[in-house]
């Protein structure tokens, strides 16, 4: 918490504008100037980054930091409202900035069109007081983490999946780190995302709107902050229940001394190693002009499809086919009008999801099931990477 | 009984069920129970018979690296709660 002297005062329009919180005895001027006088990194301008991006900026917190590389989709618009329709197609952090500076156009924004690196992480980090992670993938969560700790910055964590969501505030100095309490991140075939498992688009808000809560607990003082415990929220249910996590001595991360951490990115480790072969967009772009067409296998889900395929792909979501495969004997192959019957063994077949992380998972599966993993193919970054043509509309799915 | 709550992403393993009643004097038969009647679940939560890194467990609120790890007693009405990390924002 900054100390008072080094807070500049309120204008009379701030003095109006933040009477509510004025009002409080235990906020008054005095929480309002720490706020504007505080700073906040928000690393994810999503569905977490929402909602906190939107409170932050009416709260009134000086100025506020927006990292994120991605641009605004459709599928992103059931959550994250600090966007909109005619956002789609433009970066997120221009789109939440421009709601922002809608609500508060005294709140100095920051833009960071980039993804978090373990080569930009100190350097974005240290430039703020306190770290909202809202990313959607471990390996950042991790670098968030181990940079914070670093850097000794408070990091208040939210995360979501389907109905649940999970809240704390990891500041080293005084308990513990997210490495305390999950040292490494699950392998990829145990860890859906969002895009997977699905989510209730509401969840983020909630989750996303008690980030925002602790950081300004963070930057005023007031109360006391989520450290030394996990907030699990259950939405089926609506129960709020609170676990006692502590420092871990053997921590990987915080039992060392801060200037010893060295950031890497967090590789999301296989439980074996990936059977098959991988293909270069640009390859897979020769071979299907080249008329040496391999089969595609889209393994996204349906509202993925809807933002593209690579044309003439096959569209089966992975969770199908690991059920379909679950119902298989060993090693037998599919017979006509099985599900998989129509993923050829004799003929190369390229897998392709969002990113890299689901195909790979499936080529797994296949390979185990016995389909020969020397004619199974990954696309190298997933239909992110594709840069060649796009069909639409979403053909037929397969099978 | 003690009774197990298992998160949404692990419930299709439990039938959808969020709260297993299990038998068992510690965590560990409690959890051995529990995938002995999800099996699925095993590959979740332990390898090479150590927790995985990625699931913490809690008793009545406490992750059970405060108390006596999986060999922490449970009795009663204990809650024993598991939590996957979870990356979606």
């Amino acid at each position: 918490m900054r100390a008072l002297q080094d807070c500049p005062p309120l204008s009379q329009e701030e003095a109006r504008r933040f009477g509510r919180h004025l009002i409080l005895p235990e906020f008054g001027s005095e929480g309002q100037r720490r706020l504007k006088a505080g700073s906040v990194l928000l690393v994810g301008v999503g569905g977490l980054g929402s909602p906190a991006a939107l409170y932050l900026a009416a709260a009134g917190v000086g100025r506020i930091g927006l990292v994120d590389a991605d641009r605004v989709e459709e599928t992103n618009l059931q959550r994250q409202v600090a966007h909109g329709r005619a956002s789609l197609g433009r970066p997120k952090t221009e789109s939440a900035a421009a709601r922002m500076r809608d609500l508060n156009p005294g709140v100095s924004i920051e833009r960071h069109d980039t993804f978090l690196t373990a080569e930009n992480a100190l350097d974005l980090i240290g430039r703020y007081d306190v770290v909202i992670d809202g990313t959607d993938n471990f390996p950042t969560r991790y670098l968030v983490n181990d940079a914070c700790v670093r850097l000794g910055k408070p990091n208040v964590f939210g995360g979501v999946l389907r109905f649940d969501g999970q809240l704390s505030v990891f500041d080293a100095r005084h308990g513990p780190c997210y490495r305390c309490l999950f040292p490494s991140p699950p392998p990829v075939e145990l860890a859906p995302n969002c895009a997977e498992a699905g989510v209730l688009g509401v969840l983020p808000g909630v989750i996303g709107a008690l980030q925002a809560t602790e950081a300004i607990k963070l930057l005023t003082g007031l109360g006391a902050p989520l450290i030394g415990s996990m907030l699990v929220y259950d939405g089926l249910d609506l129960s709020f229940d609170r676990v006692a996590i502590a420092k871990d001595p053997a921590c990987p991360c915080c039992s060392r001394p801060p200037g010893e951490i060295v950031l890497k990115a967090e590789a999301m480790a296989c439980a074996a190693p990936a059977p098959g072969r991988r293909i270069a967009p640009a390859d897979l772009r020769a071979r299907l002009a080249g008329g040496d067409a391999p089969l595609l296998l889209d393994v996204r889900n349906p509202p993925e499809w809807a933002g593209g395929i690579i044309p003439g792909a096959a569209l089966l979501p992975r969770a199908e086919i690991e059920a379909a495969l679950a119902e298989l004997p060993d090693g037998a192959a599919p017979l006509p009008g099985h599900p998989l019957a129509g993923i050829p063994r004799d003929r190369e077949v390229v897998v392709y999801c969002q990113g890299g992380l689901r195909s790979a998972a499936v080529i797994r599966a296949l390979a185990a099931a016995g389909h020969p993993a020397s004619r199974l193919l990954d696309l190298e970054g997933g239909f992110s990477a594709w840069d060649g043509p796009v069909a639409r509309p979403v053909p037929e799915a397969a099978g | 009984m003690p009774v197990i709550q298992v998160p949404s992403a692990l419930r299709r393993y439990t039938g959808q069920q969020a709260r297993i009643p299990v038998a068992g004097a510690t965590v560990a038969d409690a959890l051995d129970n529990l995938v002995e009647a999800a099996p699925e679940m095993r590959n979740h939560l332990f390898a090479a018979g150590a927790l995985r890194p990625f699931v913490l467990v809690s008793r009545n609120g406490q992750d059970i690296r405060l108390l006596q790890g999986l060999g922490t007693p449970v009795a009663g009405d204990d809650e024993i709660r598991i939590l996957a990390s979870i990356a979606g924002g």
